[in-house]
């Protein structure tokens, strides 16, 4: 499908690409929550042998949606010990790098014809920059802080050891998650997503979860281990069972926002999920080949790509969802072991290890080989940029 | 170039005013009727007892420490792994090399901090303190007179057969 480019004015369709990409993004992600909160529920009631909700809306449906605009008019407290200025200020800041880092994860390719007839394929991003994973990175980091400060603020013993304990977690799974990162982008050979997700066109051998080694012409499960560590790390990074410790109800109350009520919690809420379906699109864009689908078959090709990136991304929620209604929670002891002690000395093991099969299998001797772009599937558009070409 | 990180500002400004107003709002729409009980910290249910700001256990501090290490380590890879790809053989075994040297440094202090069990969360842990058997001995049963106040027995055991104990003088002769 080729959209004509139009133009009014100066402005025209591929100018203003980015923003539909950043409005996509953003809407996506506020009015997609409610629905995966109702997915959520509804598969644990399944798996638990209950009903779930089932009574606001068709199946259900509307429950969480109902359930966010009652928390919207529930009284707004204020316990007398917070620290009032800080209180006020952690959701927010908890929920905005949540909702930002989408900014620099692409979702789809679109073609456009030009105004000379040339057929350009343009990514649906919303910020289409050389240090794309840096930036989503940065953004995660930052969603500490909102934790750490909602646990502080709130002046109450549970909140402080919640707010303690998501912050250790969060900043020790930060370590494996971007060394597992590196190994994605070391395969791939750039920064920028877009490019990530073109090196990784084809089939699904081509995709850096399932990378063949060419050269040797056996299987180098390395994209998987590093995947399956970035899997694990994305997990307890978002602090979800089964390494949900900060908020371990039986011990913590909820953890760091015990003290919030009404729309407060909400946000907390709204930004776990929010940073749910963030790492799990950097998961589908880094390791399982974007919005490319699995084989190259010409029906599946016509398939837009941004349905198979949404079907990815619905595939990692259901895995956390799976994930939830199986395992036990761990002990905390045994979750900073297994980031300190196992994934961390692994995936820099694993990073060397793509770098050396890297270096002995995979390089020509002369540049000129290495920027040639890969050659796209039949079906498929171009690629818009060579992957690894310019840095 | 940069024009390409005006949608990434747009967007942060956005989900700012998006947060922000989430938070304005509900302040301002729900009632507002404070007493002392509900402005108290909770507690589950109890009277709250002391401030929330205590000492807590130093090793969140290491770990911090640790990750500030780790992660400029993580972050120097970066550039790194961008250039390797670009890179002739001959260039990218000496990139394997040097970055090979950068972590084994690491590495070395990584298996020092092991060593000291700065990772160990069970390490600071008193040992168990030798309990004195006594006082798990199962306390005696009182008995008032000829009544039995033990823990209640199941009628139709001691009616089958031997009687749990002595003590109890019958099935139907209990408080």
């Amino acid at each position: 499908m080729v959209i004509q480019n139009y133009s009014l004015g100066p402005i025209d369709l591929a100018s203003i690409i980015p923003y539909v990409a950043m409005g996509t993004i953003l809407g996506f992600i506020l009015l997609i929550v409610p629905f995966v909160i109702w997915f959520e529920r509804v598969v644990i009631a399944l798996m638990q042998d209950r009903l779930g909700p089932n009574r606001v809306g068709p199946r259900g449906l509307l429950q969480t949606i109902a359930d966010g605009v009652k928390l919207f008019f529930k009284e707004d407290l204020e316990p007398a010990a917070v620290d009032r200025s800080l209180y006020y200020m952690a959701p927010v800041l908890a929920l905005i790098p949540a909702l930002a880092a989408g900014a620099a994860l692409p979702f789809a390719s679109i073609s456009l014809r030009m105004a000379d007839g040339s057929v350009k394929s343009l990514p649906l991003v919303a910020g289409n920059v050389n240090i794309g994973i840096l930036f989503i990175l940065a953004l995660s980091s930052l969603q500490v802080y909102g934790i750490v400060l909602a646990g502080w603020a709130s002046n109450n013993k549970y909140s402080l050891l919640g707010g303690l304990r998501s912050s250790a977690q969060m900043i020790s799974y930060e370590l494996p998650m971007s060394l597992a990162i590196l190994t994605g982008i070391l395969m791939s050979g750039s920064l920028n997503l877009v490019d990530v997700v073109n090196s990784q066109a084809g089939s699904i051998l081509d995709w850096n979860f399932f990378k063949l080694n060419p050269a040797t012409g056996f299987f180098f499960p390395l994209g998987l281990i590093a995947g399956m560590i970035y899997l694990v790390a994305m997990v307890a990074e978002t602090n979800r069972a089964p390494f949900d410790l900060p908020e371990a109800e039986s011990e913590l109350i909820a953890g760091f926002h015990t003290e919030y009520s009404s729309m407060k919690f909400a946000m907390f809420f709204m930004g776990e999920y929010a940073s749910m379906l963030v790492v799990s699109g950097i998961a589908t864009a880094l390791w399982f080949g974007g919005w490319h689908a699995p084989f190259d078959f010409v029906l599946w090709n016509w398939i837009p790509g941004g349905i198979w990136f949404l079907a990815k991304l619905t595939f990692f929620i259901g895995v956390y969802v799976w994930l939830r209604a199986t395992l036990p929670r761990l002990r905390y002891d045994a979750l900073m072991n297994i980031g300190w002690k196992r994934l961390l000395p692994l995936s820099i093991v694993v990073l060397f290890a793509v770098a050396t099969v890297d270096a002995f299998f995979f390089t020509k001797d002369t540049p000129a080989a290495i920027s040639a772009p890969a050659t796209p599937p039949s079906g498929t558009l171009t690629p818009m940029a060579a992957p690894g070409g310019g840095q | 170039m940069l024009s390409g990180y005006l949608p990434m500002l747009v967007m942060l400004v956005l989900a700012t005013v998006i947060a922000g107003s989430m938070v304005i709002g509900s302040f301002f729409l729900g009632p507002k009727k404070p007493s002392r009980f509900k402005s108290e910290s909770y507690e589950c249910g109890m009277t709250p007892v002391g401030s929330a700001r205590e000492r807590f256990p130093i090793k969140f501090y290491l770990i911090a420490m640790l990750f500030i290490i780790f992660d400029i380590e993580t972050i120097f890879l970066y550039p790194w792994a961008v250039t390797f790809r670009d890179s002739v053989k001959s260039v990218k075994m000496f990139y394997l090399a040097e970055m090979g040297v950068f972590v084994l440094i690491l590495f070395v202090g990584y298996f020092y901090i092991l060593g000291k069990g700065a990772l160990d969360w069970d390490e600071g842990r008193e040992p168990e303190p030798v309990a004195d058997p006594s006082i798990f001995k199962p306390r005696p049963p009182i008995r008032f007179g000829n009544e039995y106040s033990g823990p209640i027995q199941i009628a139709s055991k001691s009616e089958s057969g031997t009687p749990a104990t002595s003590a109890a003088a019958g099935p139907g002769k209990r408080l």
